[in-house]
């Protein structure tokens, strides 16, 4: 069952891009003749074909005609504490004059480091900001389901940050809410060229792997209405209401590195360490487990945040291909100390997450096994963290 | 979107589901028409339609709706045909025999060449789009499918798409006065068949 | 013709299931948001059988194919406990755009003429399930893959055709649910006889399985069950994979 091999092979046997370094096994990569990916293909395109100049005068007539409205809030802006949310924010306070509402879908993993973030970034633009926080027991049920069926435990905070700020904005009539990046970037979801509405056909197509709320609750045999955080509102209530819900990263270029120094100048916002990558990064800082959730990918599809970094590196002219493998080979094959915390807030031992996660292997990677890994330092406010969860406190 | 009102043939026969729900996601206003009176007060007249061309016909007649279709159309009201729809806009159907068609457009229905691919043709083809008001704005260029028959015209001037079937290039989609058909299924052609049914009804309206 | 990705939903009371080799079933949802979420990944049709009707002696469902016609823009076949030309008006009246009948085909092999007479044979998809036997043959299973037929694959076939079938849907009891790639023989013997289109199911796993079904067999269209259900894959993903390996299907 080979096909040819037009990519490079990395020192794991697996097939990547030849100018990116992206693996066959991630999501919706596949190489042409060249050995060049579809990532890279469409990145092209953003560069040469889309007019930014247009696509911002439209974001401006959107932004005349909300503000008109004189609405109790002009925008809501769906937020967590890391880079794209809290640029969206500053973008949609400063430079677009919106007055803003922020709904933050409280995932139950903000490490401190991003609450002091938050904290920071909402005194020194001054906005209203709703935080929900959901049911702990659910939240868990959820996790271990999705983890088991899809090998994604993120299922809960997909679903929640996406439908609960939708809900708000029904609730209150606010007519705009403003995502950050649209897809394209890092996927081959999307063509580039459409202009594409956050709304429940992405909602259904891409962002609930798969399973929305009515699926869930037959699964974790819950009543609907547990699950009430995690439903999209109808369309026509949102079309009735007027709410347009669209991606900032559609009408203004959108440039990670460019972003992120705005929201350290102008609000403070800080770096932190995570377990994929050395150093501080900007990348992903706001969860818990976004360490395990590499490891998962790890164990899944034989590549983890390292090798994302490096693509975008590349692309973006930083480092060399041949550089970019070298980081690679050093900084991804390790479990992170973090999983023994997500075990116990998970209730499952570590055979039982391995025999869960290596059911999902991606073809062509043939699997590691995850006891020849060394376990990473753990990051500095590891024992911070909340440990009151284990699953046997759970009266349920 | 579009408001307005749009009147579904209901012979017995068929999904008319899809249909329904197609035109009210654009915004209009769908009802089903049973009897001759409600097919003359009709703006916008659908015919869609499954089966084969002889039942109905035949269908069409015993509700007594032939009549008030063929006023609806020669007085130039707007009406969409479907699939079978479309075939029933020609002057004879060769299915089982031959049978009378409303003859809008001189044409007559065939069955598609067997030697040329599989009959019958079901599945996602690519069309070739010759109205570039009726394609507007759509995605890929192609529709769904589910027939063993096609429209034969008489003259191309009618034609505003075609898919291929073999070497063959036969008729996708036909276009006269105030008459539209489609041998795909719009409905259930996705985003790009919601565009076209979009487009048409822009059309039609002016 | 652009070759077609279908999700097979397998319903069973009020919920979708998934099995291995037609057995040990779990719940996947509920039929009308996963007919939602697979109508969003731009799914190319989605084929709906009931596996208790038949033996139950009832029709499938039609409020729910009812619900699940409304809400998609694309076409639904559905199946299950079809026995009579009444039955499958009722169902083409509730908003499937083709039927599919599996055991009465077997039992009553007239009713597809009657089917295919009444309602076009495009409209008409025969499925059948089989084991693989001694010696590279195959047995016919009915009433979901509970009971052996004694009818051979290829007269069954060959009666169908005769009887104005517009498509056949062939499953592998033996890769069903196994995750394990597709029976490529089985379905490279069928399509030598067919000149209808054909839909390969049971077995799909990865992206390989798929690209090697059609560059091998080059049939129409597959069904896909467990990999879209049970694991980390979706229809946008497979479609772009496709693509990529020179496979024309529609974009997602």
């Amino acid at each position: 069952m080979q096909s040819r091999i037009r990519g490079i092979l990395d020192f794991r046997g697996l097939e990547r891009c030849r100018r990116c370094g992206l693996p066959v096994t991630w999501e919706t990569v596949y190489l042409d003749e060249e050995g060049i990916c579809n990532i890279c293909r469409n990145w092209e395109a953003k560069q040469e074909k889309i007019n930014w100049e247009e696509r911002k005068k439209e974001l401006l007539r959107i932004v005349e005609d909300v503000k008109a409205k004189n609405a109790s809030y002009d925008c809501i802006v769906p937020f967590s504490g890391g880079k794209d949310s809290t640029f969206t924010l500053y973008y949609a306070v400063k430079e677009l004059g919106l007055r803003v509402l922020v709904v933050s879908f409280d995932h139950g993993f903000y490490r401190p480091k991003t609450l002091q973030n938050r904290t920071r970034t909402f005194r020194r633009l001054g906005v209203d900001v709703i935080t929900f926080t959901p049911n702990w027991h659910i939240v868990r049920k959820l996790m271990l389901e999705a983890l088991i069926r899809k090998g994604d435990f993120c299922w809960h905070c997909h679903a929640g940050v996406f439908a609960y700020p939708m809900q708000i904005a029904l609730k209150f009539q606010v007519p705009l809410i403003l995502w950050g990046e649209g897809g394209g970037e890092y996927e081959g979801y999307f063509r580039f060229e459409d202009i594409e509405e956050t709304d429940e056909w992405k909602f259904n197509r891409r962002i609930i792997l798969g399973m929305r709320a009515e699926d869930m609750a037959g699964f974790i045999n819950a009543d609907i209405r547990d699950l009430q955080p995690y439903l999209f509102p109808p369309e026509e209530e949102l079309k009735k209401a007027g709410i347009l819900s669209l991606p900032l990263g559609k009408f203004i270029e959108w440039s990670q590195s460019r972003n992120v120094e705005i929201i350290k100048k102008e609000l403070g916002w800080e770096e932190d360490e995570i377990e994929s990558l050395p150093g501080l990064t900007f990348d992903k800082i706001e969860c818990m487990f976004i360490g395990i959730r590499d490891y998962i990918k790890f164990l899944k599809r034989g590549f983890s945040r390292m090798t994302h970094r490096v693509a975008i590196d590349i692309r973006e002219g930083k480092i060399t291909l041949e550089e970019g493998l070298k980081l690679i080979e050093q900084y991804e094959a390790f479990k992170p100390a973090s999983l023994e915390i997500f075990l116990e807030y998970l209730g499952i031992s570590e055979e039982e997450f391995n025999k869960i996660v290596l059911n999902h292997i991606i073809y062509p990677f043939k699997g590691v096994d995850p006891k020849t890994l060394p376990v990473s330092k753990k990051l500095w406010d590891q024992d911070l963290w909340f440990r009151d969860a284990k699953a046997e406190n759970i009266t349920n | 979107m579009l408001k307005l009102k749009i009147s579904l043939i209901d012979y017995g026969v068929g999904n008319l589901f899809s249909v329904e729900e197609a035109f009210k996601f654009l915004g209009c206003e769908v009802s089903l028409c049973k009897n001759p009176e409600e097919v003359r007060r009709s703006d916008i007249i659908v015919l869609s339609g499954v089966g084969s061309f002889a039942s109905s016909i035949e269908k069409i007649k015993q509700k007594q709706l032939f009549e008030a279709i063929d006023e609806h159309v020669k007085i130039g009201k707007p009406l969409i045909g479907i699939c079978l729809g479309m075939q029933l806009f020609a002057t004879t159907g060769y299915e089982n025999g031959a049978h009378e068609g409303f003859n809008w457009i001189s044409a007559r229905v065939e069955k598609l060449n067997s030697q040329e691919a599989k009959v019958p043709h079901i599945g996602w083809s690519e069309i070739t789009p010759l109205d570039s008001q009726i394609f507007k704005r759509i995605r890929d260029k192609s529709f769904y499918f589910m027939h063993s028959y096609h429209f034969i015209p008489e003259e191309d001037s009618c034609v505003i798409a075609r898919f291929k079937f073999g070497k063959e290039e036969p008729v996708a989609a036909i276009k006269k006065d105030n008459i539209i058909g489609f041998q795909f299924h719009p409905e259930k052609s996705q985003a790009d068949g919601i565009r076209v049914l979009f487009n048409t009804l822009e059309t039609l309206r002016c | 013709m652009l070759k077609r990705i279908i999700p097979l939903f397998l319903l069973s009371g009020k919920r979708l299931v998934k099995g291995t080799n037609f057995s040990n079933y779990i719940d996947t949802g509920d039929p009308l948001s996963q007919a939602k979420i697979y109508d969003a990944q731009g799914a190319d049709e989605i084929i709906i059988l009931d596996i208790n009707a038949n033996r139950e002696e009832r029709l499938i469902d039609k409020e729910i194919l009812k619900k699940i016609a409304s809400a998609c823009r694309l076409p639904v076949s559905a199946g299950g406990g079809i026995k009579s030309v009444k039955d499958a008006r009722e169902l083409f009246l509730s908003g499937a755009d083709r039927i599919v009948i599996n055991t009465q085909a077997v039992i009553n092999p007239l009713l597809v003429r009657e089917l295919a007479e009444e309602f076009g044979s495009q409209a008409i998809i025969i499925s059948i399930d089989v084991k693989k036997q001694k010696e590279d043959k195959y047995q016919i299973y009915i009433l979901s893959g509970k009971i052996p037929s004694e009818v051979d694959l290829f007269k069954h076939i060959e009666t169908c055709l005769k009887m104005g079938a517009g498509e056949i849907m062939l499953t592998s009891i033996d890769r069903e649910g196994t995750l394990s790639g597709f029976d490529i023989e089985l379905y490279k013997t069928v399509k030598e006889r067919l000149d209808v289109p054909m839909i390969a199911s049971g077995g799909a796993g990865n992206y390989e399985h798929i690209v090697q079904l059609f560059e091998t067999v080059n049939c129409e269209a597959c069904a896909i069950g467990k990999m879209l259900f049970l694991r980390d894959y979706d229809i946008v993903r497979i479609k772009s994979y496709l693509t990529g390996r020179y496979i024309k299907v529609r974009q997602a």
